[in-house]
């Protein structure tokens, strides 16, 4: 098959990259996001046994 | 954490072996092999994975089941999605168009249509448990419908797509090809099972508070 001019090559490891660190920063946020949502869960089920 | 360190190591390994742009049978080398392939078939596996939940569902009627398919289902879809920009932008560097309207590219819309019907399907009926129920049986008849679609319309109609890539390549392409695919399939499960745990820490608090209020 041809090659890619370095055009296309840069625009296609520019993809790679962005799709790469948008799953990464994904994964960690969704990873912060289910703790502090367990933790609200917690307090909330303390408060919940006090009454 | 410890999970989310390891998929992370995996896939940025995997990223850099796509780098290195190992080439592939009959198409044009480009890093956008290893996001797009291995992309489509975590969304195969996660797609199949939301079946089997959905039918343990429908077996032990509980409730961490159906929040584990709905996750699956919701990262497949959104798998399926990047599958699909990364497989455009490879489509233009392989046949000269974004969209061809290939059989392929045709089935994997069909297979995203058909599950964002199902979500459509399951926020739109109030009562929970026929939703899950129904959502369960949908599941099920959408992932056949999604292996019809996106394996066997190919291979009826013919496609641009070449049949064999993923086998009859060189050894290094396929390493680097079966690498990411490993490295996706931990990604999305790590995905489905986080959004799993907020849907069942989201149902608590709405039961406590529910119970609070009374």
């Amino acid at each position: 098959m041809e090659q890619l001019n370095l055009t296309q090559n840069l625009h296609a490891y520019a993809v790679a990259l962005v799709t790469w660190l948008g799953v990464l920063i994904y994964l960690f946020r969704l990873e912060k996001m289910t703790r502090d949502l367990e933790r609200q869960v917690e307090s909330a089920a303390c408060r919940d046994d006090e009454k | 954490m410890i999970f989310n360190i390891v998929v992370g190591i995996w896939i940025t390994l995997g990223l850099t072996l796509g780098f290195a742009m190992p080439p592939a049978e009959n198409l044009v080398a480009t890093p956008l092999a290893f996001l797009h392939v291995p992309m489509a078939f975590a969304m195969e596996m996660a797609l199949f994975g939301a079946a089997i939940y959905g039918g343990l569902w429908l077996k032990r009627r509980r409730p961490a089941d159906d929040a584990m398919s709905v996750a699956l289902a919701e990262t497949g879809l959104i798998f399926g999605l990047i599958a699909t920009i990364t497989g455009s932008l490879w489509a233009k560097l392989n046949w000269g168009a974004y969209w061809n309207w290939d059989p392929q590219q045709a089935g994997i819309v069909a297979t995203l249509l058909s599950y964002a019907a199902l979500f459509a399907v399951r926020s739109a009926i109030e009562d929970e448990d026929k939703s899950r129920d129904l959502w369960a049986v949908y599941g099920i008849i959408a992932f056949i419908a999604a292996v019809f679609w996106t394996f066997i319309f190919r291979r009826l109609m013919g496609s641009l797509h070449p049949e064999k890539t993923t086998v009859s390549s060189s050894g290094i392409f396929k390493i680097a090809l079966w690498f990411n695919i490993f490295g996706y399939t931990l990604l999305i499960v790590r995905v489905a099972q986080l959004r799993a745990r907020i849907e069942r820490a989201s149902l608590k608090l709405k039961e406590i508070s529910w119970n609070s209020s009374i």
